[in-house]
């Protein structure tokens, strides 16, 4: 306990009689983890993106000729009561009333047809639960081996656009943050080494009169867990700017696409917690790094 | 206290820094190394305090054999041991309190603890008033006081001066010696390397003369045998 107290007093001296060069460190620290809260915001609004334009996607699933209209509405209800799914029934009338309307005044054409040559349909919304890209193509691949079913319909390719996207996205962000980690890795390091090397007078006379090198250690590790936290604070001032200045434009320009893009909170208590842990880890990663070096010599 | 049999020291590449050294110092005495300068006595000093290890021979401190204590015991061998320096080695942006309390620091002495006894060291070097002053203030004897402070504040079994008083005037030189006199009186082995001749004739204490390596002379003050002679 004494001894405790002994170190965080050390530290905290250390702390002040290093100012500048602990803010350069805890600067560091606070942009890296601002890097990874705004890739980690990038990859959620992709994923929330591509979510939502899940939510949007129909399924069609054509009905073989053979299939009565009875076996199409058991199927309809087996799907609304196993998939929970929006289900409705289209029969070949109503699919070529539709064709008509759409087709305006050229619908007169198929008036002249022999017989209606379009299928009855089923047409799906998936539970709001299993409307990401990945189940729609579950359930329409599911679909595709009911017996009752001809073919099945959906934007596949327009999904799987986007999940390549939302992937080369997550990809660039976790190789741009492990790039910055890195760089904030080694400012950390080289300003403790200079802390260090400034108080090598302290660690000889500490030496001298019988400190272990945990002892000479333990102080610049606190400060090093100190500069993690006051980069965690830096990077979460940050975060909490862009998440009332920035975040809500960003919201605004992507309405094209759907009204209400879930976007991730960017202040979360859990998310707070997490930067102030990996601040910390970053801080204490670079000291050992640090001290390491110094007390080989 | 210190018991050498046959140490060496030898550095990489250059002629042997001492040569078979065989010395037993008892506890409560006051020896004096002398030699010219490069003949081995800061060499001899550094390896009772584990700043070096013998090439051969064995070397006990305190009843400990350095060649087995590995480096994890250096550290508490060293608490047994006080060190005094040519150039002091204060911190300067400390108080003459904080750097004598340094010691005790490390032990893990409670603060108060730490200062009631840090003061009561300071009275016995007669700096009591000068707890809160920082060394720059101070003058070169003054300051090689607070040093002798802090190598002694623990009551270490061992105190090594290495030249204390080369950076010091005639009178400050006195003034220092009297006081490592005064706790050689009180039980504590002295070891004092200087080449200052005058102090070895004004002491009359047991005198080890160092040349090239090697012990030339080990004689006793008046009245006293040589120790294991």
């Amino acid at each position: 306990m004494v001894k405790l107290v002994y170190f965080l007093r050390t530290a905290l001296g250390g702390l002040r009689q290093s100012f500048f060069v602990h803010a350069v460190a805890a600067l560091a620290i606070g942009v890296s983890l601002l890097a990874m809260g705004l890739s980690r915001f990038a990859a959620g609004a992709v994923g929330a993106a591509v979510d939502a334009w899940g939510g949007d996607v129909e399924i069609t699933a054509y009905l073989k000729d053979a299939i009565s209209p009875e076996d199409a509405s058991r199927l309809a209800e087996r799907l609304r009561r196993e998939e929970r799914a929006e289900v409705k029934l289209v029969g070949p009338e109503e699919a070529l009333a539709r064709l008509a309307r759409e087709l305006g005044g050229a619908g007169q054409v198929l008036d002249h047809l022999p017989k209606n040559p379009l299928p009855a349909s089923l047409e799906l919304r998936p539970a709001a639960d299993s409307r990401s890209a990945a189940a729609v193509a579950v359930f329409a691949g599911k679909l595709q081996q009911a017996p009752e079913v001809a073919s099945v319909e959906y934007g596949r390719d327009l999904l799987e656009r986007l999940q390549r996207l939302s992937l080369a996205v997550r990809w660039a962000g976790a190789l741009l943050l492990a790039l910055v980690l890195l760089a904030a890795l080694v400012v950390v390091s080289a300003t403790l080494q200079l802390a260090i090397y400034a108080r090598r007078a302290e660690i000889e006379i500490q030496q001298l009169v019988g400190a272990t090198d945990t002892f000479v250690k333990v102080p610049f590790l606190i400060e090093g867990a100190f500069q993690g936290l006051m980069g965690a604070a830096v990077a979460a001032l940050g975060l909490l700017a862009i998440s009332v200045y920035v975040a809500p434009r960003v919201g605004e320009a992507f309405s094209f696409l759907t009204a209400q893009l879930p976007l991730p909170n960017l202040l979360e208590v859990r998310g707070l917690l997490e930067l102030a842990g990996l601040g910390v880890i970053l801080g204490l990663l670079g000291s050992i790094w640090a001290v390491r070096r110094f007390m080989r010599l | 206290m210190i018991q050498m049999f046959h140490v060496s020291k030898r550095y990489q590449g250059d002629a042997p820094a001492l040569v078979d050294i065989n010395l037993h110092v008892e506890k409560g005495e006051f020896v004096f190394l002398t030699g010219p300068s490069g003949a081995g006595k800061t060499t001899l000093l550094k390896l009772i305090f584990c700043a070096e290890l013998p090439t051969s021979g064995q070397l006990l401190v305190t009843g400990r054999n350095v060649a087995r204590i590995g480096r994890s015991g250096v550290p508490y061998l060293r608490r047994h041991i006080g060190v005094v320096f040519q150039d002091f080695k204060l911190l300067p942006n400390r108080t003459v309190l904080d750097n004598v309390a340094l010691t005790l620091d490390v032990l893990g002495v409670p603060r108060r603890e730490s200062v009631r006894r840090v003061k009561g060291m300071l009275k016995q070097v007669g700096l009591e008033h000068k707890a809160d002053s920082f060394p720059p203030r101070l003058s070169g004897g003054e300051q090689q006081r607070v040093a002798i402070a802090r190598a002694l504040v623990n009551d270490p079994a061992i105190l090594l001066a290495d030249e204390p008083t080369g950076n010091l005037d005639p009178k400050l030189t006195i003034e220092i010696m009297d006081l490592l006199r005064d706790f050689s009186a009180r039980g504590t082995t002295v070891l004092v390397a200087t080449h200052d001749r005058s102090l070895l004739e004004r002491y009359q204490k047991r005198t080890i003369a160092i040349e090239g390596g090697k012990v030339v002379v080990d004689q006793m003050g008046p009245g006293r045998a040589l120790a294991g002679a």
